[in-house]
C-alpha cells in the first residue's frame, strides 16, 4: 500500500476518536434539544409548587371557583373568590371569537379561493403585519384611541359596524331560507325569485332597523368587555387567517374541480366541499387563535376595565370585566414577591389554571391537527 | 336548492361578502396604524414654543442660534406687560392708602366704644329679651364707621384690583379685635366689677358683629383670590416661572418651563388660563365647582385685562414654530417623561432583545439540526417534538411568573429583576418559534445536497457544517429575525423579571444585575399610571410608534433578506 493511500484510510484510533466526537456532538445536540422539554417540566413544576400552598386547602379551592369575593390582601379575612375573574376571561374570549372566527375564516376563504394570487400576495403581508404588531401597541390603541371613541360615540360606531356587517349577512342568509320555504308552495320560478328578494329585503331591513336603534345608546365606560373583545379579535385574526388558509390550500384541486364539474357554483363548492375537507385544519386555526386570546395579557389589562363584578345581565358587553392574565399582571407587582404571601400563592394558582387551559388547548390542537395531517396525505 | 337564479345571487353575494371581509381587515389595519403613526410623528416633528429651546439649551447643552435668541428675548418682551399687570394686582401701589383708611375708621370705632361705657353698662343690667336687642343696637351703632368703610372697600376692591391687599388688611384687623375687647374690659373694670357672664357679654358687643362682617368680607375676597390664584397657576403652567427666583425655587422640571409644545399650550390656554374652575356655594350652603371663563368672572377688573392680553398675545409670548426633535430617540427623559426623550427605554429593549437572541438563536439552531438531521423518529423524539409545541402554547404571562419563581426566587440569577433574568425568560419564550422555523428551513434543503456531501466523503458533521447549514441559512435567519421582533414587543414576561418604570439608561456592565426600563413596559406605564397623562400624550404615541417601527423594521429586514438570499441560492 502506498503512503498516500495509507493517509486516506483512517486508522482505527482516528476512527474511534471521530466516533466518540460524533456521538459526543450528538449528545450535546440532544441535550440542547431537550431544553424545551426541561423548560416545560420546570414551568409546570414551579407554577404548581407555588400554587400548591393555596390549592392544598380545600376550603380555599371551593371559594376560588364558586365565589366572586376577591379580597386577597384583606387582613385578617382574605377572600379568594375568582369566579368573576374566570367569567371575565370566558366572556372576553367568547366575544373575540364571535368576531374573529367568522371574519378570519371568511378572509382565509377569500384569500385562497376567490381573489387572484396577486391580490392575495398583496393582502397576506398585511395580515402578517397584524401579527407582528406587539400586543402592548394593541393595548395602547385600545385604551388611548378606541376607549374614548367608544365612550363618546359608542352607539354610532356600533350601529355602523352592525349595519355594515349585519345587513348583507342577513340579506344573504335570508335567500336560501326563502328559497327553501317557497319551494314548498309554488313551482313558479319568477314568483319564487320575487318572494326570495322580498324576504331578504325584509330581513335586511329589520337588522338595519335594529342597528339604527343602537345609535342612541350610551356607553358609560370605554374600557369594557366589548373593547377588549374587538381588539383581541384583531390580534387573533392573523393566526386564524394564516392557518385556515394553509388548511384550505391543502385541499386538493381535484375536489374543487369535481364539484365545479358537477355544476355547483363556487359558493356551493366552498361551503359543501372545500370547507368540510379543511375542517380539522380550520379547527386547529380556531384553537390556536383561542390560545392567543386566552393567554393575552396587555390588551385585556389595559382595555377591559379591570372591574371585579360579573356584568349585569351576564351578556352585557358594555361593562368592564377582569381576566386572569390581567389579575396576575396587575397584582403580582403588589404581592410580596419574594417571601410568598397568600396573595402570591393565589396568583400562582390562577396562572396554574391558565397554564392548564393553555396546555389543554394545545393538546386539543395537536389532536385535531393530527387528523388534519392524516387527511392531507 | 333548485332555483338557479337564487344560487347565482347567493354565489355573487358571498363573493362580495368575502371581499368585504378582506376590506375589513385592511381597514382595521389602517385605522389602527394611522393614528399611531400620525401622532407618533408628532413626537419628532411638532409646533414648538420658545420654552422648548430654553429646555434644550439649559438641560441638553444645545446651542441657541441667533434667531432663537432673538425669539426668546422677543417673547420675554411680550410677557413683560402681563407680568407687570400681575405684579400690580398682587401688591397694588395704593395698598398703603387703603390700609390707612381702614385703620383710621377702625380707630374711630374703637374710640366710640371707649366713650360708650355708660351705655354698655346700662345694657348689661337689662333683662334677658331686651338685653340682646340693645346689645345688638349698641354694637351696630359703635362699629358703623368701620363696617361701612369695610363694605365700601370690599365693593371697590374688585374694580381697583385690591382684593389681595384688602384681604390681608382685614385679616390683620380681625386679629386686633381680641386686643380691643381686652382693652374695653379693662376700661369697664375700673368703674364696676364685672361678673364672668357680663364679661362675655361685653366681649360679644365688641367683637361679634365686626368679626362676622369681616369673615363674610374675607370669604368674598378669598373666593376671588382663589380664582385669581388658579388663573395665575394657569399662566405659570403656560409660560413657566416669571423670574429667576421662581425658577430656582421650583423643584420639578415641569415648574421650570412653560409648555414646550404648541398643542398642549393651546389646551392649557383654553382649559386653565382663559377658563378656570371656581368653588361656589349654593343657597343651602353646599359647595360646588363651576367652570367659568376668566373674563366673565373677573368682569370689569384688572384680571379681565390680563386674560384679554394673554388671549391676544399667546403667540407672541410663546413664539410657535415648527421644530424637529430627533433627540426624542436619543435623549434621557426628564420629570417623568414630560420633557426629553426615550433613550433608556429604547436601549433597554435592545438589551433584552439581543440578550434573548444571543441565547435562543444558537440553541434553536442546534435543536433544529438535531430534529432534522439526527432524530430518527421513535417515542423520545416524539416527546421532544411535542414539548416544543407545548412550550409554544404556554401563555406569555406564565413565562413571566416562571422567570420570577424559578430564575429570581430559586436560582437567584440576580438579586431582583435584571436584564439577564428577562433575557433568559424571553429566550425560552421565542425558542419554540426559532426551532420550528429553523427546522422548516433545514427540511427544505433537498436531500441531494446531503447525498452529494456524503458521496464526496464528508462526514455527517462536516456535511451539516459546510453544506446544509449554509444552504438553509437565509430561511433560518428570517425566522430568527422575526422571533427577534416578537421578543422586542413582548411585555408580560418582562414585567416581573426585567422591567422597571423609571431609571436611567443602563450601562452594558450592569445588565447582569440591574433592571432596565423597556419600551413595552413603559408604554403601559405611561398610558395607565402617569399623573399628567395629557402632557405625555406625544411621548406615548412616540414610544408606540418607535416600538412598532423597530418590530416592522426587523420584519422588513427579514423579508428583504429572504428575497435577496433566495435569489442567490435556489434549490
Amino acid at each position: 500500500m502506498s503512503k498516500n493511500a495509507k493517509n486516506l484510510i483512517m486508522d482505527t484510533r482516528r476512527r474511534a476518536v471521530g466516533g466518540i466526537a460524533e456521538s459526543a456532538g450528538k449528545a450535546v445536540l440532544f441535550c440542547i434539544t431537550a431544553i424545551p422539554t426541561v423548560a416545560v417540566v420546570f414551568i409546570i413544576f414551579f407554577i404548581a409548587k407555588e400554587a400548591l400552598p393555596f390549592f392544598g386547602d380545600i376550603s380555599h379551592l371551593k371559594e376560588f371557583f364558586t365565589s366572586a369575593d376577591w379580597r386577597p390582601s384583606a387582613d385578617p379575612n382574605p377572600h379568594f373568590g375568582a369566579l368573576s375573574i374566570f367569567y371575565g376571561t370566558a366572556m372576553v374570549t367568547a366575544g373575540s371569537c364571535a368576531v374573529a372566527v367568522p371574519l378570519g375564516i371568511l378572509t382565509a376563504v377569500c384569500l385562497n379561493e376567490i381573489v387572484g394570487s396577486k391580490t392575495a400576495g398583496f393582502f397576506k403581508p398585511l395580515v402578517e403585519l397584524l401579527a407582528a404588531v406587539p400586543s402592548v401597541a394593541y393595548g395602547f390603541f385600545a385604551i388611548i384611541v378606541f376607549a374614548p371613541l367608544l365612550q363618546n360615540h359608542g352607539g354610532a360606531i356600533l350601529s355602523a359596524l352592525l349595519f355594515a356587517a349585519g345587513v348583507p349577512v342577513a340579506a344573504i342568509a335570508a335567500l336560501p331560507v326563502a328559497d327553501f320555504v317557497s319551494a314548498r308552495f309554488t313551482k313558479n320560478a319568477r314568483l319564487r325569485k320575487i318572494s326570495g328578494f322580498l324576504f331578504s329585503a325584509v330581513c335586511a331591513a329589520s337588522v338595519g332597523c335594529g342597528a339604527l336603534s343602537l345609535s342612541s345608546m350610551e356607553i358609560s365606560s370605554g374600557t369594557n368587555a366589548l373593547n377588549a373583545s374587538i381588539i383581541l379579535a384583531i390580534m387573533a385574526l392573523p393566526t386564524i387567517v394564516s392557518i385556515s388558509q394553509d388548511a384550505l390550500a391543502s385541499v386538493g384541486r381535484d375536489m374543487r374541480e369535481g364539484s365545479l364539474a358537477l355544476g355547483a357554483t363556487r359558493f356551493e363548492t366552498i361551503f359543501k366541499v372545500v370547507l368540510p375537507c379543511a375542517k380539522s385544519g380550520i379547527a386547529v386555526a380556531v384553537i390556536l387563535g383561542l390560545m392567543r386570546v386566552v393567554g393575552e395579557t396587555m390588551v385585556v389589562w389595559m382595555a377591559s376595565g379591570n372591574s371585579l363584578k360579573i356584568p349585569e345581565p351576564f351578556y352585557n358587553f358594555f361593562e368592564p370585566v377582569r381576566t386572569l392574565t390581567a389579575t396576575i399582571a396587575g397584582e403580582m407587582g403588589e404581592a410580596d414577591q419574594s417571601t410568598g404571601s397568600a396573595r402570591y400563592h393565589v396568583l400562582f394558582a390562577m396562572s396554574f389554571c391558565l397554564l392548564a387551559g393553555g396546555l389543554a388547548l394545545n393538546a386539543a390542537s395537536q389532536w385535531v391537527g393530527s387528523g388534519f395531517k392524516f387527511r392531507k396525505k | 336548492m333548485n332555483n338557479t337564479s337564487t344560487r347565482k345571487i347567493l354565489d355573487a353575494s358571498f363573493t362580495a361578502l368575502a371581499y368585504s371581509s378582506l376590506a375589513a381587515v385592511a381597514a382595521a389595519l389602517a385605522l389602527f396604524l394611522f393614528p399611531i403613526f400620525f401622532n407618533g410623528a408628532g413626537a419628532f416633528i411638532f409646533r414648538a414654543t420658545v420654552e422648548h429651546e430654553k429646555f434644550l439649551h439649559e438641560n441638553l447643552d444645545a446651542d441657541l442660534s441667533e434667531s432663537e435668541k432673538k425669539a426668546i428675548s422677543e417673547s420675554d418682551a411680550a410677557r413683560a406687560p402681563l407680568y407687570k399687570m400681575m405684579r400690580e394686582y398682587e401688591s397694588p401701589p395704593n395698598a398703603e392708602k387703603l390700609r390707612d383708611r381702614l385703620a383710621k375708621s377702625y380707630k374711630e370705632s374703637v374710640e366710640a366704644i371707649g366713650g360708650a361705657s355708660v351705655e354698655i353698662l346700662g345694657a348689661l343690667d337689662k333683662k334677658a329679651p331686651e338685653r340682646a336687642e340693645s346689645i345688638r343696637n349698641i354694637s351696630k351703632k359703635l362699629w358703623e364707621p368701620y363696617l361701612s368703610t369695610v363694605r365700601e372697600s370690599v365693593q371697590e376692591s374688585a374694580k381697583n384690583g385690591t382684593s389681595i391687599a384688602l384681604s390681608g388688611i382685614l385679616a390683620e384687623n380681625e386679629a386686633e379685635l381680641a386686643a380691643t375687647a381686652r382693652a374695653e374690659l379693662a376700661l369697664l373694670g375700673k368703674t364696676k366689677r364685672l361678673s364672668f357672664r357680663q364679661k362675655s357679654l361685653v366681649r360679644r358687643i365688641v367683637t361679634e358683629l365686626p368679626s362676622s362682617e369681616i369673615s363674610a368680607a374675607l370669604e368674598t375676597l378669598e373666593s376671588r383670590n382663589r380664582a385669581y390664584a388658579s388663573f395665575r397657576d394657569g399662566i405659570a403652567q403656560l409660560l413657566g416661572p416669571r423670574n429667576k427666583q421662581e425658577k430656582e425655587a421650583a423643584k420639578l422640571m415641569r415648574q421650570k418651563y412653560g409648555q414646550t409644545r404648541m398643542d398642549t399650550a393651546r389646551k392649557v390656554l383654553e382649559n386653565s388660563v382663559l377658563k378656570i374652575t371656581v368653588k361656589e356655594r349654593d343657597k343651602s350652603g353646599a359647595e360646588f365647582m363651576r367652570r367659568v371663563s376668566v373674563s366673565e368672572y373677573f368682569h370689569g377688573t384688572p384680571v379681565e385685562k390680563m386674560a384679554e392680553y394673554v388671549g391676544k398675545n399667546a403667540d407672541a409670548m410663546l413664539r410657535p414654530h415648527i421644530a424637529a426633535y430627533p433627540g426624542f430617540l436619543f435623549d434621557d427623559p426628564y420629570d417623568s417623561s414630560i420633557f426629553g426623550g426615550i433613550w433608556p427605554m429604547v436601549l433597554g429593549t435592545f438589551y433584552l432583545t439581543f440578550g434573548s437572541m444571543l441565547m435562543a438563536a444558537p440553541l434553536g439552531v442546534a435543536a433544529a439540526v438535531y430534529f432534522s438531521e439526527y432524530a430518527r423518529g421513535g417515542k423520545l423524539t416524539h416527546v421532544l417534538d411535542t414539548c416544543v409545541g407545548t412550550l409554544a402554547g404556554v401563555p406569555s404571562i406564565v413565562f413571566g411568573l416562571f422567570g420570577l419563581a424559578f430564575l429570581i426566587n430559586t436560582v437567584r440569577i440576580s438579586e431582583s429583576k435584571s436584564v439577564l433574568a428577562g433575557s433568559v425568560t424571553l429566550a425560552l419564550l421565542v425558542l419554540p418559534t426559532i426551532i420550528r422555523s429553523c427546522e422548516e428551513a433545514l427540511k427544505a434543503v433537498p436531500n441531494s445536497y446531503r447525498e452529494a456531501a456524503f458521496a464526496l466523503g464528508a462526514g455527517k458533521w462536516r456535511s451539516i457544517r459546510t453544506v446544509i447549514l449554509p444552504a438553509a441559512l437565509p430561511s433560518m435567519l428570517t425566522g430568527i429575525i422575526i422571533s427577534m421582533g416578537r421578543a422586542a414587543g413582548e411585555t408580560a414576561p418582562i414585567i416581573f423579571t426585567a422591567a422597571t418604570s423609571t431609571g436611567a439608561a443602563l450601562a452594558i456592565c450592569d445588565v447582569f444585575t440591574q433592571p432596565t426600563p423597556a419600551l413595552p413596559w413603559n408604554i403601559y406605564n405611561l398610558c395607565t399610571e402617569h399623573e399628567m397623562a395629557e402632557r405625555v400624550s406625544h411621548v406615548q404615541y412616540g414610544m408606540v410608534m418607535t416600538l412598532i417601527l423597530i418590530v416592522l423594521a426587523l420584519n422588513g429586514a427579514a423579508i428583504w433578506l429572504r428575497a435577496r438570499l433566495r435569489k442567490k441560492m435556489k434549490f
